[in-house]
């Protein structure tokens, strides 16, 4: 008996190709690169990250987790809090925003099942959840207020994630990225993700099958949130600055997923090649069109989405997909 | 079967990164342009051309670009052959989109320095992008503090600190009720909750206790509230002789409707501290509203200073409006680092650098503003005095310091019922 | 806090609630029918808002005599939104539909831009700022037309849907699309008007406040998107009289909140009530999908 190719499997082609996403960026990225490319792409990367994160619980496991932003804008404010207030390692800092965004993601998914908040409202209560915390931190004090949060880095440290070359930034972001598309992947592969699965396709039969729903949508809640909140951390060390309006903002939120609507969001390539052409085409269209021209810009972007997401309902990983079935013979 | 799971179909993926890696190659470090070539010199200007300061930064753009003409008919910079300025715009309505064109800027544009960033955010965190570049960055139009305050080495702002509006607004309304003979004992604040007004509200905390002059309540107010009864209604309340208020143009046109329409006034009068309140743009919507405002600003059109009124009008003549809202200094700005280019005659970022620490102006057609440029060793320029004018008629005119002032203040300002 | 700021507080609120009202029957008809979140509905109520000061500056026209003008115009743009980009999609998965309202967002606010420019533009009425005395309180007469005119048009909406053929056809497409069907009703037709007629009312609004404010292309998502969406919610998305109740009591959350917490945290205010609203009724306040 011959076994499949592993490539065969769509998941494995995917995680095959993301991962040569990955490398391919790094190469470019580290040979040649200006600052001004290395900007965009480390952005791109970002969302691209965000992107595949959110869809475990966006899409995996069908929730209508509009309001995403909240994880990462908490996410940047442990980083920039705790390491300009307190000196807490930013390496740590990444991890210490995962969990409180993990924290915020379970507490949400634990009221609002509790309460029993169905689809659209669901989604309307995150996405002013985001703004609460926006609200929040512009009224605190200790946050800064509208100020914000900065750094001011001047050379080289890697033990504190702090570089003036965009180079490290890139390739710790790719890292990220990398992790994401893992756990992605090993959540795919995994029971959770069979229950994930089961749970967005017909959440009665589901729970007729013995599936807990709601353990199922909480884990795949605490699983992006805190994704998103290590990515925010990320962010604020890569950005230098952060304040409540940018963290927490509607348009970024949008924009992030983007992606994996586009993209196609119940699979890896999708999120990840999504954020990684409309991300830089966002900013190279605003640079080209020149500074002024931001009106002409907004317009076309606005007309690009909308056909984007007409022309492509299920994203154009589907198509991917569907390729991927006729080359390798899948029935 | 591990040749065919190898297969070069990845062909999607591979095109991609390919252009991703090509374009990444193409502006790399091999294929330098010289930055001063041939008769132009390349500078660089973030402006917020689009969101809510958009505005003011097509203002600014209108007068970087009237500096620019006057350079270049005059000659352009005589120590670089001649060489014509050319601006080069870029966006920085948001911190990530003012580092992105900063990068820019740099590496695509080649400019030999950057002027800018309006917004105190998108300022703190592009300098330091300049910074390491060696890339010499001029800051005319952006308050923070912080700007100079980390030890940037290319970083160099003409602008106040912001202690200078709380210190100088006290002295200029103690000296007004003086002469006027009015008993000056108490003030409120009134102040949007963004950058601006958050360090106001700081400064003012800081040095009102020095000048006796007690606040007695700081209303601080959202962005985008659609009504201010709240603070109108504090404000009554408290009924304090002065208040002093920072704001945007948006916020500011509402809160004067209503407290027209609520009746309130405070007894001797309302200083408005620099941004939206030194645009005349607000004056105009507000009309009739706006008559006896004080506002407090590095300068005005109608000031005691030579050369100021003809620079207004050429502005005047050229945009419609009043060279206001950092528009004058960043003109001035303009002016400044050309005098720095002039200075170093090389288009080298650390020569340029060097010119602009050693820069000693006492003439110059930046004296409208500017009676000495002289930067400190943070890179800031340390200024005198702020100036106060009062707004009648949609104009404002100088009323403080003295040997600035073209007109005499009205104060205390009349309120609702005895205005015409 | 004496009873004349509470009063004064309340009665404002009350005022701004009204016209947040008409913004959000808007906004909860739209989904009512069609399940759609319009996330560019601030955007119509803007371009309402350059409408009137365009009709105001160009020709002297009053806001109040171009309102019904304004509302064919923007009705009929907001029809052809819907039919071009929205009907479309109305098979696909929810957060597309959002995604794309997005996109409309943000054309729209480009466009607005490019016609208009970024600048503040003002409506000033002579009577701009007059105002009247009600006991201890003091109103603006702009302030005070809006929010009457917006509850007598919200009312009269109400009347419309509940006793007129297309109103019944519109209420029958909302409860049961199928069986509307079935009944011969064009569902097709039936989103078109709705859709017009949704963002022909947040137009509407905007030219009742365009005298009490000003006009930049994202006035809209700037003061009232994030109200509206509050009211629909919590209105119970759908209903319309919750549309209503639910504007004046986020308007008078907001109004006497600031006066209570300190202006900085309005919004916060009815943010929170919002939030624990839900909470506690996970379907807004009026629990089922009602007309």
């Amino acid at each position: 008996m011959t076994r499949r190719p592993f490539l065969a499997d769509w998941l494995n082609w995917q995680a095959v190709v993301a991962f040569g996403f990955v490398v391919v960026t790094g190469l470019a990225g580290g040979f040649a690169g200006s600052d001004y490319f290395l900007q965009i792409m480390v952005l791109a990367v970002i969302y691209a990250a965000m992107g595949t994160a959110w869809s475990i619980a966006g899409g995996l496991s069908g929730l209508l987790l509009l309001g995403y932003i909240s994880f990462f804008g908490i996410g940047a404010y442990v980083d920039g809090l705790l390491f300009t207030k307190y000196g807490v390692n930013p390496w740590l800092c990444l991890v210490i925003g995962a969990a409180v965004a993990a924290a915020l993601a379970w507490l949400i998914a634990l009221v609002t099942l509790r309460f029993g908040l169905s689809e659209d409202y669901f989604a309307m209560f995150t996405v002013a959840l985001s703004q609460v915390l926006k609200y929040i931190l512009l009224n605190w004090e200790f946050a800064g207020r509208a100020t914000g949060v900065y750094l001011t880095v001047v050379k080289d440290d890697f033990a504190t994630l702090s570089f003036v070359d965009r180079k490290p930034y890139l390739f710790i972001a790719l890292a990220l990225l990398a992790l994401v598309i893992l756990v992605n992947y090993a959540i795919q592969r995994s029971r959770f993700g069979y229950y994930l699965a089961a749970v967005r396709e017909n959440e009665n039969a589901a729970e007729a099958l013995g599936i807990d729903a709601s353990r199922a949508k909480t884990g795949a809640m605490v699983v992006s949130g805190a994704l998103a909140g290590m990515i925010g951390a990320f962010y604020c060390q890569f950005a230098t600055f952060i304040d409540p309006k940018q963290v927490f903002s509607l348009a970024t939120n949008f924009e992030m997923l983007l992606g994996p609507v586009l993209g196609g969001r119940l699979s890896i390539v999708g999120p990840v090649f999504g954020a990684a052409f409309l991300k830089p085409l966002q900013d190279l269209l605003r640079g080209w069109l020149g500074g002024e021209a931001d009106a002409l810009y907004l317009v076309i972007y606005g007309a690009v989405l909308m056909v984007g997401i007409l022309l492509l309902p299920k994203g154009f990983a589907a198509y991917v997909e569907a390729w991927h079935g006729r080359r390798y013979g899948n029935p | 079967m591990s040749a065919r799971a190898f297969h070069p179909t990845r062909r999607r993926f591979v095109k991609r990164a390919t252009a991703l890696a090509a374009g990444a190659t193409l502006s790399g470090p091999w294929v330098r342009l010289a930055r001063a070539q041939g008769k132009e010199v390349k500078v660089g200007f973030l402006l917020p051309l689009t969101g809510s300061f958009a505005e003011a930064g097509q203002l600014n753009k209108q007068a970087v670009e009237m500096a620019i003409d006057e350079i270049n008919r005059a000659g352009g910079v005589k120590s670089l052959g001649g060489a014509k300025i050319v601006p080069v715009f870029a966006n920085s309505t948001s911190v990530d989109e003012a580092n992105t064109e900063t990068n820019r800027l740099i590496s695509r544009e080649r400019v030999v320095g950057i002027i800018g960033a309006y917004s105190s955010g998108a300022t703190i965190s592009s300098t330091v992008i300049a910074e390491r570049n060696q890339v010499p960055y001029l800051v005319p139009n952006a308050l923070a503090d912080e700007i100079t305050g980390r030890g940037l080495k290319f970083v160099f702002k003409t602008v106040p600190h912001f202690s200078q509006f709380a210190t100088n607004s006290a002295e200029m309304v103690q000296q007004l009720s003086e002469n006027a003979k009015q008993s000056l004992k108490t003030c409120c604040l009134v102040r949007e909750n963004n950058f601006f007004g958050n360090v106001v509200g700081r400064e003012f905390a800081r040095f009102m206790p020095n000048y006796k002059i007690p606040i007695l309540k700081d209303n601080i107010f959202p962005t985008n509230p659609t009504s201010f009864e709240d603070v109108i209604l504090s404000l009554k309340k408290d009924d304090p002789d002065v208040v002093f208020a920072a704001g945007e143009p948006s916020s500011i046109t509402l809160l004067f409707k209503q407290l027209s329409e609520l009746r309130y006034w405070p007894k001797l009068g309302w200083v408005g501290l620099g941004g939206g309140y030194s645009n005349p743009i607000t004056w105009a919507n507000l009309g009739k509203l706006a008559d006896g405002l004080i506002v407090v600003n590095d300068w005005f059109p109608d000031i005691k200073l030579a050369g100021a009124k003809e620079a207004n009008d050429r502005f005047k003549k050229r945009t419609g409006k009043d060279m206001l809202g950092n528009a004058n200094t960043t003109y001035a700005g303009v002016y400044i680092f050309k005098a720095a280019l002039e200075k170093a005659g090389s288009a080298d970022g650390p020569k340029i650098r060097e010119a602009l620490a050693a820069l000693d102006l006492v003439d110059g057609p930046q004296t409208f503003m500017y009676e000495r440029v002289k930067f400190d060793q943070t890179g800031f320029m340390p200024r005198s005095t702020l100036v106060g004018a009062q707004v009648r008629g949609g104009s404002a005119r100088v009323v403080w310091p003295t040997a600035l002032r073209v007109a005499d203040a009205t104060w205390p300002v009349p309120d609702w019922t005895k205005r015409a | 806090m004496t009873a004349e700021l509470v009063l004064q507080s309340l009665l404002l609120g009350v005022l701004q609630g009204g016209v947040y009202a008409l913004v959000a029957c808007g906004l909860t008809l739209i989904y009512g029918v069609m399940r759609v979140i319009n996330f560019a509905h601030a955007e119509f109520l803007t371009l309402g808002m350059y409408l009137a000061i365009a009709a105001w500056t160009a020709g002297g026209v009053s806001p109040y005599v171009a309102a019904l003008f304004v509302f064919a115009v923007v009705g009929l743009l907001g029809a052809a939104a819907q039919w071009l980009v929205i009907r479309p999609a109305l098979r696909h998965p929810q957060i597309n539909q959002m995604l794309i309202t997005i996109g409309l967002s943000t054309m729209m606010i480009g466009l607005m831009q490019l016609v208009w420019g970024p600048n503040n533009q003002v409506l000033n009425l002579p009577w701009s700022s007059a105002t009247f005395e009600l006991g201890a309180v003091r109103l603006t007469y702009v302030r005070t037309i809006a929010f009457a005119v917006a509850v007598l048009i919200a009312g009269a909406f109400w009347v419309f849907l509940k006793y007129t053929r297309l109103g019944m056809a519109m209420r029958a497409a909302s409860q049961n699309p199928a069986a509307a069907r079935l009944m011969g009703i064009s569902v097709q037709r039936v989103n078109l008007v709705t859709f017009g007629v949704g963002t022909g009312l947040a137009a509407l609004a905007g030219t009742l406040i365009a005298p009490a404010f000003f006009a930049n292309p994202t006035f809209g998502t700037d003061y009232f998107i994030l109200a509206a969406f509050v009211i629909v919610v919590l209105g119970t998305m759908g209903n319309f009289v919750g549309a209503l109740i639910g504007g004046l009591l986020i308007g008078i959350a907001e109004g006497v909140g600031g006066l209570v917490f300190g202006p900085a945290l309005r919004q916060l205010v009815s943010l929170l009530v919002f939030v624990v609203v839900l909470l506690f009724l996970p379907r807004g306040l009026f629990g089922g999908k009602v007309t």
